[in-house]
């Protein structure tokens, strides 16, 4: 390989900016990549243009990043990093740091347990939640009124000698009662009451 | 160095081959423009660097694995169509697989190679500070918003000449901050 020595680095690596920015004609493009394989001085322009290229938008990502403005990140960053809030295909993106990935797997993953606790869990969770929070006398209260409500409806179609078992709360609705009432009770207290709220 | 063998000792291959594998990685990337034809056409290079670097002599060596990447670029640029990235795109790809297990490590240590260096990020983050406005908006606009020069002289409303001429001036003002900079 022979260097040119008619053309300065200047001249050369402005050459291997247009070819790898695209900015050559198809005709420009063949003559360098002619000119590559015999010149190792054009191969290391293009290297170093190259990496000069990278580091630039390297610096501008991380620039928009860190100014407070809103980054928008491109699809394989999303991939990557695990979703960050605002996606705007072919905007600015913003290169990754380890800090960032972290803060966005961790949120990701917050975002993730939150929906599957309201999808999934909610009825359970919230069911027992108000329990505990209203007292059992609320649930029993609630469950009574119900029921009265449902065989006022169905009072008509009912036989005269239906059984009024249904009424009654479940086992395990009176035992929570039980023990909430009886941690309760005064001295000399023979029964305990359910609240109406 | 050379061998009569018909292979290179491949301790001694692999090592020959990593002193150079940064510089070339950077310049398949120039050549392809996509990272994942630039690491095939790396790793082809290097079984070509085990396989028939010993005939290479030691002072054209550098030469020689350039021609082999560059012969390996081309094949997979005529093979189909390539893809092309953005700068933006290959940086951020270049800075992940600086975070992916054991890659803080320098392209000299690694026989990938890695384009990005922490410490010339930050020289050349102080060198975008002291560029004049309108050549360092040129700069992003090219290199980080991918635009064309055309479409740049179009926006700013200036002949496409003026466009290259500050971009021309950007990038050699940086290479001389650079320069004093590293000094």
């Amino acid at each position: 390989m022979t260097s040119h020595k008619t053309t300065s680095q200047n001249d050369l690596d402005w050459q291997a900016f247009c070819y790898v920015t695209g900015e050559l004609s198809a005709a420009e493009v063949t003559a360098f990549e002619e000119r590559l394989a015999t010149d190792e001085g054009a191969c290391e322009a293009v290297a170093r243009v190259m990496e000069f290229n990278l580091t630039v938008a390297a610096v501008m990502a991380d620039a928009t990043c860190c100014a407070g403005g809103s980054p928008v990140f491109d699809t394989e960053s999303i991939v990557a990093v695990g979703g960050p809030p605002t996606l705007r295909k072919g905007e600015i993106a913003v290169l990754p740091s380890r800090w960032n990935s972290a803060v966005l797997t961790v949120i990701a993953a917050s975002a993730i347990a939150a929906t599957i606790f309201v999808a999934v869990g909610s009825s359970v969770l919230t069911g027992h939640k108000v329990a505990k929070r209203d007292g059992s006398d609320r649930l029993v209260a609630a469950w009574t009124h119900g029921e009265a409500v449902r065989n006022q409806a169905d009072e008509d179609n009912d036989p005269p000698d239906a059984d009024d078992d249904d009424l009654d709360p479940p086992d395990w609705m009176l035992a929570a009662v039980t023990d909430e009432e009886q941690a309760e009770l005064l001295p000399g207290d023979d029964a305990p009451e359910v609240r109406e709220n | 160095m050379a061998h009569s063998e018909d292979q290179f000792d491949p301790v001694e291959g692999s090592a020959w081959f990593a002193e150079f594998a940064g510089e070339l990685r950077a310049f398949l990337l120039g050549v392809l423009r996509n990272d994942d034809l630039a690491g095939e056409a790396l790793q082809a290079t290097w079984v070509k660097a085990v396989e028939q670097g010993h005939s290479a002599r030691t002072e054209t060596r550098k030469g020689w694995l350039f021609r082999v990447a560059l012969n390996e670029a081309l094949v997979l640029k005529r093979r189909a169509k390539i893809q092309e990235k953005s700068f933006r795109e290959l940086a951020q790809n270049d800075a992940r697989r600086h975070e992916s297990p054991g890659g803080s490590v320098t392209r000299q240590e690694s026989p990938e190679g890695f384009v990005l260096q922490a410490e010339a990020i930050e020289q050349v983050r102080l060198a975008l500070n002291e560029l004049p406005a309108e050549q360092s908006y040129v700069v992003r606009m090219r290199i980080y918003e991918n635009k064309t020069f055309a479409v740049i002289a179009d926006e700013l409303k200036v002949p496409l000449g003026t466009v290259l001429t500050r971009m021309r001036l950007a990038m050699q003002k940086l290479q001389q901050l650079l320069g004093r900079f590293e000094n």
